[in-house]
């Protein structure tokens, strides 16, 4: 094993405190128009996307962008038929759904 | 949704599917600036108007992830390939990447940056080789012991070798990836690394003037001379081909000392589907591949 003198090994005295399990986040409190606010967007990009011209031999699917304010574990996006294509920084998720009508999600 | 829209229900605190729909903010399309990768973006090309419609660009086009294995082929031939263009590399993958390499027209380009189906479009990566010129150090006298016959071999993927005297018996192959690369170490990356690779700590191996290697390498140059990758092939691919060709020489351990100086190695989000290609690739063949995982020349990322 290499010999790093300008690394030396210290032996921490202390005993650290036992990592415990984050609670998880709770999403805010959200007013009576917050379905409505969330529909309208997907009903505008649903639109936006079936609108495009069609590919032959691909059916229509929708790839989604959003932000959240409390993380969603990915198992209950599959529930709702999405599959997490990417995440960035920030809270932002990129979703796939080959459901252009997303009805298990409605 | 639906049930969620109904509000409170009976001695509920939150109506059905709180944590999902409280949870999100905003749900949106991806757009064009979305689409437009970093290194593009570095040089000034952010909304699709940057693209000269009449002028060609090589670039690396990035699809987003398909339900199954036909689903990714038919989405490159009836949405890339048949956009026009001309399509230099195409790698396929089973882990959620897909990218070609294209030289196209920067009209075929705009319509691309159009499509919801298309994660991101960028140019090719050049690696973050750091300093050229490795420092000169005069030793008197040096011992180097080769070797053992049956000792591990360790590939190294990198800009390739030169006959070093103190690696010359630790070297047992050099092969280009492509073939047409050649072998020889013209930036001075690979050599650097190999040594890593054989010696470890070479300032110890200076002072005591002796250099023993316990382990044999062959190196895959990947880098041309110029300090690029192949301006044809897309990089998984070109990996993927120069991983797989060390293996079939019997290295079970791989290493990988080319950054991004465009990419953070690990932002905090999921793992991309480049780190999950070479999870498959470690896992198939069951060998170790070891990326540099931090290591940035320049740049507010420098160690």
């Amino acid at each position: 094993m290499a010999k790093l003198p300008h690394l030396p090994l210290e032996r921490l005295d202390k005993t650290l405190d036992r990592r415990r399990v984050p609670a998880p986040v709770t999403p805010p409190a959200r007013g009576s128009g917050h379905a409505a606010s969330i529909t309208t967007q997907i009903d505008s990009v649903a639109a936006e996307q079936l609108a495009l011209p069609k590919v032959e031999g691909i059916d229509p699917e929708l790839i989604l962008k959003v932000q959240l304010s409390a993380p969603i574990q990915e198992d209950t996006w599959r529930t709702a038929g999405f599959k997490v294509l990417a995440q960035e920084p920030g809270g932002i998720l990129v979703l796939f759904n080959d459901d252009s009508e997303l009805k298990a999600f409605r | 949704m639906d049930e969620y829209q109904k509000g409170t229900q009976g001695d509920a605190k939150n109506p059905a599917y709180n944590q999902l729909f409280a949870a999100i903010d905003e749900v949106r399309s991806l757009s064009v600036t979305d689409r437009i990768g970093l290194r593009l973006r570095a040089e000034g090309k952010s909304p699709a108007a940057d693209f000269e419609p009449r002028l060609n660009f090589t670039i690396d086009i990035e699809l987003w992830d398909a339900p199954t294995q036909l689903d990714r082929e038919v989405r490159v031939q009836k949405i890339v390939e048949k956009a026009g263009g001309e399509i230099l590399s195409r790698y396929i993958g089973s882990a959620g990447l897909i990218v070609l390499r294209a030289r196209m027209r920067g009209s075929v380009l705009r319509t691309l940056l159009e499509l919801p189906a298309i994660a991101r479009i960028d140019l090719t990566p050049i690696p973050d080789l750091g300093e050229r010129d490795a420092p000169t150090v005069t030793i008197a006298d040096a011992t180097v012991s080769p070797p053992p016959d049956d000792a591990p071999l360790i590939g190294i993927v990198d800009s390739g070798s030169v006959e070093h005297p103190l690696l010359a018996s630790s070297l047992v192959q050099s092969i280009g990836v492509p073939e047409t690369l050649g072998t020889a170490d013209i930036w001075g990356h690979g050599t650097k690394v190999a040594g890593i690779a054989a010696f470890g700590d070479i300032r110890e191996c200076v002072a005591r003037g002796v250099f023993e290697s316990p382990v044999r390498i062959i190196s895959a140059k990947v880098v041309n001379d110029e300090g690029r990758f192949d301006d044809a092939a897309t990089i998984p691919d070109q990996m993927e081909r120069a991983i797989r060709a060390l293996h079939a020489q019997g290295c079970r351990i791989i290493n990988i000392a080319l950054g991004d100086m465009h990419r953070i190695p690990y932002d905090g989000g999921r793992v991309s589907p480049w780190a999950a290609t070479l999870d498959t690739l470690a896992r198939e063949p069951d060998i170790v591949i070891i990326v540099s995982a931090g290591n940035s020349s320049s740049g507010d990322r420098a160690p």
